[in-house]
């Protein structure tokens, strides 16, 4: 029986229906089905399927966000029954759009994608000072700050966020990863940050690996 | 002066393109007008909410949001030249803009090149900057220079004005310059005046024009604004070029996409005319549509050509020059 509410719950997410999704949540909890292994072994493979699918251009962007949006749902109603201590948490990550800039579609799909997959997300919007980005990582105690950026005029937020990171003694405690439009794995280099996504779905593979979870 | 061709006809069978009866092309417009009443755009420029205010439109300075009473668009687009001097440095380089004319120009503010030498990709430089000015410069099919590379090894903050350096000393044909910010705008402005002799002798001739980019969907950043109204009231012409991508930061039906773009353009023109009535305004685009498979603009799509000839009706329709995509 268990095994037949994993395989819906994964279905649900690949599908990204949104009220399936919330549903098998909902009545497999009622049902006393532990909710961390529901996540785990129901909705997570779901979204780790539709990660693969969109890195191998089999489906396209609305239904990643889709995907993202019924696994979102779902995670929320399986975290909730689950006491706090007990949450996991892949890892915290602070994100924004940089200073000067406003565009923020990208950034946005990201947020979602990522906390679909596990990850406790701080999205700060757009416009974002370098101050902002480091007082909330600070204040967050997290792990990793993202940084977005789709002009090359403002691209170079994400270096003076390393600079600062560096002069505050800080850039050993957190991870930063960079995208965007113009950035590049040249332009991570270059400026030192950890790593570069090309999409939603890359940034949650990148994360994961720079956090080794 | 230079000439061209006219647009969407060939010129031996007469044959032509038309994206847009009357009808449809009023119920574009009617939408539009709806769009900028109802909901209006954001504009993040204390200065523009300003000149708005005063032009009578509805202004909400906490949201930087504006709505747009219909007779101040109508009133605004009536107070746009029909034709705009596209001056060349050498006067046989002029371009005259506006009616069915086409002319060609580069695309731009690139930051990349494939090396001539080693055919490797890397960063743009000024070198690459002066030459391109000179080729366009040599091509005879080409009318106008639209800033093409940035030089990435200049500080960010200056790239603006090492570009129109270039072109003005590179080249003898028009530059569609690209500006950071009003002050930057107004910089290149002094450098042309400079060229031809004066800010009087540059409104007479321009041998610059600006270009500013809304952001999709419905929103006219504080530097786009600063540029506007710094070309406005030194009557340098201004092209507002809209790069909405239907389906991701405007609606997926082109209809739609065309509307909240012509939305955004619309309201940059309202505030130049506001600013300075008579100021040469172009209608931009490069609007096209959105790539769901790999998250991204595609610049080269059939729908970016539909979406360039049903705004080149459009602009037509108000009796305004336009600068289009080509793909």
């Amino acid at each position: 029986m268990k095994k037949i509410i994993f395989k819906e719950a994964t279905k649900a997410v690949i599908a990204g229906d949104k009220e399936k999704a919330e549903e098998i949540a909902t009545q497999a909890i009622e049902g006393g089905i532990p909710a961390g292994e529901l996540l785990s072994d129901g909705f997570v493979p779901g979204i780790t399927k539709i990660g693969a699918l969109f890195e191998d251009e089999k489906i396209f962007l609305p239904e990643l966000v889709m995907a993202a949006d019924a696994m979102k749902t779902a995670a929320d109603i399986c975290n909730q029954s689950i006491p706090t201590a007990e949450v996991t948490n892949k890892g915290t990550v602070i994100l924004g759009t940089v200073k000067g800039d406003i565009h923020d579609i990208g950034k946005s799909i990201v947020a979602s994608f990522l906390s679909a997959n596990g990850f406790k997300v701080f999205d700060l919007g757009r416009d974002v000072s370098v101050e902002t980005f480091i007082d909330k990582a600070q204040e967050n105690n997290a792990d990793i700050i993202a940084t977005s950026a789709l002009l090359t005029t403002t691209m170079s937020a994400q270096r003076n966020l390393e600079d600062q990171l560096k002069e505050a003694g800080l850039k050993d405690k957190y991870k930063t990863i960079v995208g965007g439009a113009p950035v590049n794995q040249r332009w991570a280099d270059q400026i030192g940050a950890d790593a570069y996504a090309e999409d939603a779905a890359s940034a949650a593979q990148k994360i994961a690996e720079i956090l080794s979870v | 002066m230079r000439k061209g061709p006219i647009a969407g006809t060939d010129s031996i069978t007469g044959w032509g393109l038309k994206a847009f009866t009357d009808d449809m092309l009023s119920k574009i417009h009617a939408a539009t007008l709806d769009v900028l009443e109802t909901v209006g755009t954001l504009v993040a420029c204390d200065e523009a909410l300003d000149i708005l205010e005063r032009a009578g439109c509805w202004v909400d300075k906490k949201a930087q949001v504006v709505k747009f009473p219909q007779h101040i668009v109508k009133d605004a687009i009536s107070k746009c030249p029909e034709q705009i001097l596209l001056a060349g440095r050498d006067p046989k380089n002029d371009f005259l803009a506006g009616g069915r004319e086409v002319g060609i120009t580069t695309f731009g503010v690139g930051i990349y090149m494939i090396d001539l030498e080693t055919g490797e990709l890397r960063d743009s430089t000024q070198k690459d900057m002066e030459d391109i000015t000179l080729l366009t410069d040599a091509l005879p099919h080409i009318d106008v220079l639209t800033a093409p590379v940035t030089p990435r090894e200049k500080p960010d903050e200056s790239q603006d004005l090492h570009m129109a350096a270039a072109a003005f000393t590179y080249g003898s044909k028009h530059y569609h310059s690209d500006a950071e910010d009003g002050g930057h705008a107004s910089k290149i402005i002094e450098m042309a005046a400079a060229v031809v002799g004066g800010k009087e002798e540059l409104v007479r001739r321009p041998i610059v024009s600006f270009c500013v980019c809304p952001t999709s969907p419905l929103q006219l950043i504080g530097e786009a604004c600063e540029v506007i109204i710094e070309a406005a009231r030194n009557r340098i012409p201004i092209s507002v070029l809209t790069m909405a991508m239907g389906g991701a930061s405007s609606p997926l039906p082109l209809s739609g996409t065309l509307v909240t773009h012509n939305a955004e353009v619309l309201a940059g023109l309202v505030l130049a005319q506001m600013t300075n009535p008579g100021t040469p305004f172009i209608y931009g685009s490069s609007t096209t549509t959105f790539d769901m498979r790999h998250g991204t603009a595609v610049v080269g799509v059939p729908e970016l050509g539909m979406i360039s000839a049903a705004v080149s009706d459009l602009a037509n329709y108000y009796g305004l020059p336009c600068y289009v995509a080509g793909g």
